[in-house]
């Protein structure tokens, strides 16, 4: 738990540095995916790695933070009891954005995919 | 209520120790509740626990400041966990890969009509610029949109608050919406409600399949990428 937890700070870490540095418009969470991606590209390949790197602890810390992600979001989302009053006031509004917008990115973004997906078929198993 | 019981309520409720203990068994059992029905979409745990705790707030009247500060533990992990999303991205890779024309295109055209459509209901709903430019980041997750959002002079409570109700409502939506129009590639299904709703829809998406999930992982990991980059054009566009 300790390893996998330092490994996936770290990444977010080194994250924060490059947005911070680079002024990219970049997430630091999204940087640290890429090189945590990287990471275990590289662990799979190479020997070399000291011990502790190559633990399966990192692989259950990290399968534990995506299972339970949904969790994660209770605290930011309880937040709507400082904001009743705005939202009350632009109610309609709201909810149209809340529901309307999304359910439309849902159906855009699927049958997008459908439709390219069948412009480009994925080549077959093993094929690369 | 006695002075002693006052005494020990204030003592509690103005520690992180009893809002975070909350939150955590609030969650759990919402969760089980949701086990129970076999995931029906709408026993969503995030819904139901956000009401729950909120309606126990205004009722004790707590300050969310208070609530926060215990349950900013949980709220922290939410960055690590996106960059955990390298792992089923990992262990995927192969697959994800091969349709690597249909994710570009399907990130592209939804990150754009959800950017778009955001523009429209503010137009539509004449609302004030403040709420509309903090809703733009809307579908990217919290940590990324709160980013944005302050980076575009918008509200980031405000856009937490949307982030949260989108992903809910994706949530809820996904599986009868997509099943309405005979959607059935598994790919295609997790990368939608992955790219609309973020990681509340990714944990609905690995509830479903594993690899409904790790699409829709992948579909959040590359729409925080993007939303960050056209919520500033937008705004700029608009001359907000």
């Amino acid at each position: 738990m300790v390893v996998g937890l330092a490994v996936v700070l770290f990444c977010q870490l080194v994250g924060e540095i490059f947005a911070y540095l680079t002024h990219l418009p970049l997430p630091a969470p999204v940087v640290g995916l890429v090189l945590l991606f990287a990471f275990f590209l590289v662990r799979d390949r190479w020997q070399w790695l000291p011990f502790s790197l190559r633990s399966e602890e990192i692989d259950k810390s990290c399968e534990t933070l995506v299972q339970q992600m949904a969790l994660l979001f209770v605290p930011a989302g309880v937040g709507i009891v400082q904001r009743l009053g705005i939202l009350e006031a632009n109610v309609l509004g709201v909810v149209a954005i809340v529901v309307v917008t999304t359910a439309f990115s849902i159906v855009v973004t699927a049958f997008t995919f459908r439709l390219v997906s069948r412009w480009f078929p994925a080549p077959a198993e093993g094929a690369e | 209520m006695t002075a002693a019981d006052n005494g020990l309520w204030s003592h509690l409720s103005g520690g992180a120790l009893f809002w975070l203990t909350l939150t955590l068994v609030v969650y759990t059992v919402a969760d089980r509740l949701s086990l129970l029905v076999r995931r029906n979409p709408l026993a969503n745990p995030v819904l139901h626990s956000v009401w729950v705790i909120g309606v126990i707030l205004v009722l004790s009247g707590t300050p969310y400041e208070t609530y926060f500060n215990g349950a900013y533990f949980i709220h922290f992990l939410l960055g690590p966990a996106t960059v955990a999303l390298a792992l089923p991205l990992y262990e995927n890779r192969r697959i994800v890969l091969r349709s690597l024309v249909p994710i570009v295109a399907a990130l592209v055209v939804g990150s754009c009509a959800t950017i778009g459509s955001v523009l429209v209901c503010g137009m539509v709903f004449d609302l004030p610029a403040m709420i509309t430019i903090s809703a733009l980041p809307k579908s990217a997750t919290s940590g990324v949109a709160m980013g944005i959002s302050q980076s575009v002079g918008g509200d980031a409570s405000l856009t937490a608050i949307i982030v949260v109700a989108t992903g809910i409502a994706g949530a809820v939506m996904a599986t009868p919406l997509l099943n309405l129009l005979r959607i059935e590639d598994r790919r295609a299904r997790g990368f939608a409600v992955g790219l609309a709703a973020h990681g509340v829809g990714t944990a609905r998406a690995f509830q479903v399949h594993p690899l409904t999930g790790t699409f829709a992982g992948v579909a959040m990991s590359l729409n925080g990428l993007l939303t960050a980059v056209l919520v500033p054009l937008a705004v700029t566009l608009i001359g907000g």
